[in-house]
């Protein structure tokens, strides 16, 4: 049960399902490794951290190795989150940004250091048009799937979230940009199985291998110096 | 007496869940109020009451869940969306689904023996730690009693989770 720092050149991930985005101590209550246990039981192989400074691999066994990648999560005012992402302040890290307004969200497509999009059930309905998507799918420009919203909202909130994922992937089916699934986990309950992220995805529209598919798509996605790591 | 002859009864099927984290404790009735609240919120009365989700089993963090056959997925995506039970956060994932209750403690019985290397590996800390929000601290004040005053200075607590290693590493520095 050890770390392995990877090589800052190149990223190492072991092939498998993903999660997009865990929350790792000190802004959630679980520690880095801790969260590579769970992930690592759960399935998962690969997962976005937001708030972790570097790269790292934990190896539990043969079969169980979990890559943890640096991203940034970022939210704000459009004019904070635009002068972070054209200074590019913290480099070897994924920016991912929220879909506040349409004009942000084109502005934010064309700029080369955002990895993708997040918060798309919190925005305003015409902030992700078809523009966009087809924008998002030159550019290889991944939108987040979020399925903490779909666990902790109840009633109306949850239908409305479950109307507003359903547009975004029937725009996912007509212009095919990359997707992501996360479980947004600040905690160990938090974490939630491929299975169940596939059943939950199964709600709004994603059927189990489209789900599948994307999950296990979420190495490629990453930069071109991506190293994908067989497992034994 | 019997209401329905075999060909006429309902078929079911059994779906095996763990509770995460491993020390929270499990009341079957409130495990199935949880799970029905959960579904029932999903999936309407009308969807709910053709899944007929019950708790016949439970054992440890293990949940045994009956359903009709072909609702397994429903029931599935219903945990998935458990989020607290008896006011405390937790997470249901399935494990197994089964046609037989038996198969089922089996495989309880066989998971509750090599469970023991999970539990020397992690730390969940419910209700023993508090924080006063600067997180790591937890292994700083774990070892304190409840007399020590500044423990009962620290004004809420909230659970960590963690491993051994964490822990060495923590005390190392």
């Amino acid at each position: 049960m050890g770390t392995e720092e990877s090589n800052p050149d190149t990223i190492r991930i072991p092939t498998g399902y993903g999660d997009a985005c865990v929350i790792p101590f000190p802004r959630g209550n679980t520690t880095k490794r801790r969260f590579a246990y769970e992930l690592g039981i759960r399935g998962f192989t690969s997962a976005l951290a937001d708030g972790i400074v570097s790269r790292e691999t934990f190896s539990f066994s043969e079969q169980c190795t979990v890559a943890l990648l640096p991203a940034s999560f970022l939210s704000g005012q459009n004019r904070d989150i635009a002068g972070i992402i054209r200074q590019k302040k913290k480099k070897n890290r994924l920016y991912l940004v929220p879909v506040n307004e349409n004009k942000f969200v084109r502005t934010m497509l064309k700029e080369p250091a955002v990895f993708g999009l997040h918060d798309y059930h919190q925005s305003p309905r015409d902030a992700f048009d078809r523009v966009c998507a087809k924008m998002a799918a030159e550019r290889n420009i991944a939108v987040d799937i979020s399925i903490r919203p779909l666990i902790m909202t109840r009633g109306w909130e949850r239908q409305k979230i479950i109307r507003r994922y359903g547009e975004l992937v029937r725009l996912w089916h007509r212009y095919r940009f990359p997707l992501l699934i996360s479980t947004h986990a600040g905690s160990v309950p938090d974490i939630r199985s491929p299975l169940a992220c596939i059943s939950l995805c199964n709600l709004i529209g994603l059927d189990k291998s489209e789900t599948d598919d994307i999950m296990r798509s979420f190495p490629d996605l990453l930069s071109q110096d991506a190293v994908v790591m067989e497992l034994p | 007496m019997r209401w329905f002859r075999p060909t006429m009864r309902d078929n079911y099927r059994y779906i095996l869940a763990e509770a995460v984290p491993w020390n929270v404790t499990l009341d079957p009735k409130e495990v199935y109020f949880t799970i029905s609240d959960a579904i029932t919120s999903l999936f309407g009365d009308a969807g709910a009451a053709s899944i007929a989700c019950v708790v016949p089993y439970s054992v440890g963090r293990y949940v045994c869940f009956r359903c009709t056959r072909g609702c397994e997925d429903k029931v599935i995506t219903g945990l998935a969306t458990v989020h607290h039970h008896a006011g405390k956060p937790i997470g249901f994932h399935s494990v197994l689904v089964s046609g037989t209750i038996k198969t089922i403690k089996e495989t309880v019985e066989r998971r509750m023996r090599c469970s023991d290397r999970y539990k020397s590996y992690v730390i969940d800390n419910e209700t023993e730690q508090s924080g006063n929000g600067n997180g790591m601290q937890y292994s700083d004040t774990r070892n304190r009693k409840n007399g020590n005053e500044e423990e009962k200075s620290y004004k809420r607590a909230y659970p960590t989770f963690l491993t051994r290693d964490d822990t060495e590493e923590y005390h190392d520095e």
